[in-house]
């Protein structure tokens, strides 16, 4: 046994390096995935008849069945928004389908699961846009098309994706150098008017910055 | 070729997500510092900080700063040897919310959903959540991936 450990020491020790290294619970999903919480699964039967009995599930990353796709509808249900979805213009999506061409690799790299089509964002009926990062959806308004500055929207929409990957220390650097910091005594609210990655606007270093830490 | 078997197998096993409290989480030892706020604890369980900033109307909050960890220690403003508040940066990759929740089971949880009226281009639903006994609270987003913290505040 001896002789077996001193004949693969540097494996051994290459080994144990890699496990102590290993950061606890990483669970990174790529940017074609989506990330599913835990959750446990009710009884089912498959269409092939198949009998699955109920079964917790682990949280995993799953690969978008659907990349930078233009759904007409949707089954989903959204939360916070009372519309109707409605077909795309042949137009319309070549607009978009190009802008997806000019991004920068390091988000361009980010696949959407559905690209949905509305007329207006309720209460909101000056916004181009409406992301679900969750899920990677993209819902474009009226407004997207009449936007002077499209490609400069899109990049924003896909970065509140984005941002969730980017390395920890740095993105507390960045939010801190924004104005972003606790007060004595307040509830943990950002001192400055944005409040949470949702209202994140990005700056050109904070496109520096991500490019950086998106590796590309 | 059995070593690569047995190195995959091992480090396969390694990355299953089974949200066990782990020790290097580092709420054991602010949990601990937060009980009596002293900077001779502070620095006996974090080290010296690699940063003090200053904040606040007229910069009066001092503020240590531990990088790697990703804590920011205020500073009373009248006895800077007393601890005011403490905040921890969590983002890790992982369901942060779940992970907090199974962390602090043995505490009360109290959880309340936040009123965004704001219609932001980006979808939020929002919740605060406080632990009295420890004084901690935090906000996360029910619609964010993995349900990222970010910071977590200490009192």
């Amino acid at each position: 046994m001896a002789r077996l450990i001193s004949k693969n020491l540097s494996f051994i020790k290459f080994l144990l390096l890699t496990i102590l290294t290993q950061p606890f619970h990483t669970f990174a999903c790529l940017p074609h995935e989506i990330h599913i919480r835990a959750q446990w699964i009710a009884t089912y039967t498959k269409k092939d008849g198949t009998h699955v009995s109920a079964h917790p599930r682990s949280e995993h990353c799953r690969e978008l069945k659907s990349q930078n796709y233009f759904q007409d509808s949707s089954p989903t249900k959204f939360n916070n928004l009372e519309t109707k979805f409605k077909s795309w213009k042949k137009s319309e999506k070549e607009l978009i389908s190009k802008d997806i061409e000019k991004l920068p690799l390091w988000i361009k790299r980010y696949k959407i699961a559905n690209f949905l089509r509305a007329s207006v964002h309720e209460g909101n009926p000056k916004n181009p846009a409406l992301t679900y990062p969750a899920s990677k959806t993209i819902i474009f308004f009226d407004a997207y098309f009449t936007s002077p500055n499209v490609e400069y929207v899109l990049l924003h929409e896909i970065s509140h994706i984005a941002v969730w990957d980017v390395d920890a220390l740095d993105l507390k650097e960045f939010l801190e150098s924004n104005g972003w910091s606790y007060k004595n005594g307040k509830a943990p609210q950002p001192s400055t008017e944005s409040n949470h990655p949702g209202f994140f606007s990005i700056s050109k270093r904070g496109l520096r910055e991500f490019r950086r830490n998106l590796l590309l | 070729m059995r070593y690569l078997y047995l190195y995959l197998l091992i480090i396969s096993s390694c990355s299953i997500n089974d949200l066990r409290p782990n020790s290097s989480d580092r709420f054991d030892k602010i949990i601990s510092l937060m009980k009596n706020k002293t900077t001779k604890n502070l620095y006996q369980s974090f080290g010296k900080p690699d940063e003090i900033a200053r904040e606040g109307k007229d910069q009066i909050l001092q503020v240590l700063k531990y990088k790697k960890s990703k804590i920011d220690v205020y500073l009373d403003s009248t006895d800077r040897n007393k601890i005011s508040h403490l905040t921890i940066f969590f983002f890790e990759d992982m369901d942060n919310y779940a992970y907090l929740k199974k962390r602090f089971e043995k505490y009360k949880w109290l959880e309340t959903k936040l009123v965004d009226e704001t219609k932001s281009d980006v979808a939020t639903e929002l919740y605060l959540i406080r632990i009295p006994e420890i004084g901690m609270r935090f906000q996360y987003d029910n619609l964010a991936p993995k349900r990222k913290v970010m910071w977590i505040y200490f009192e």
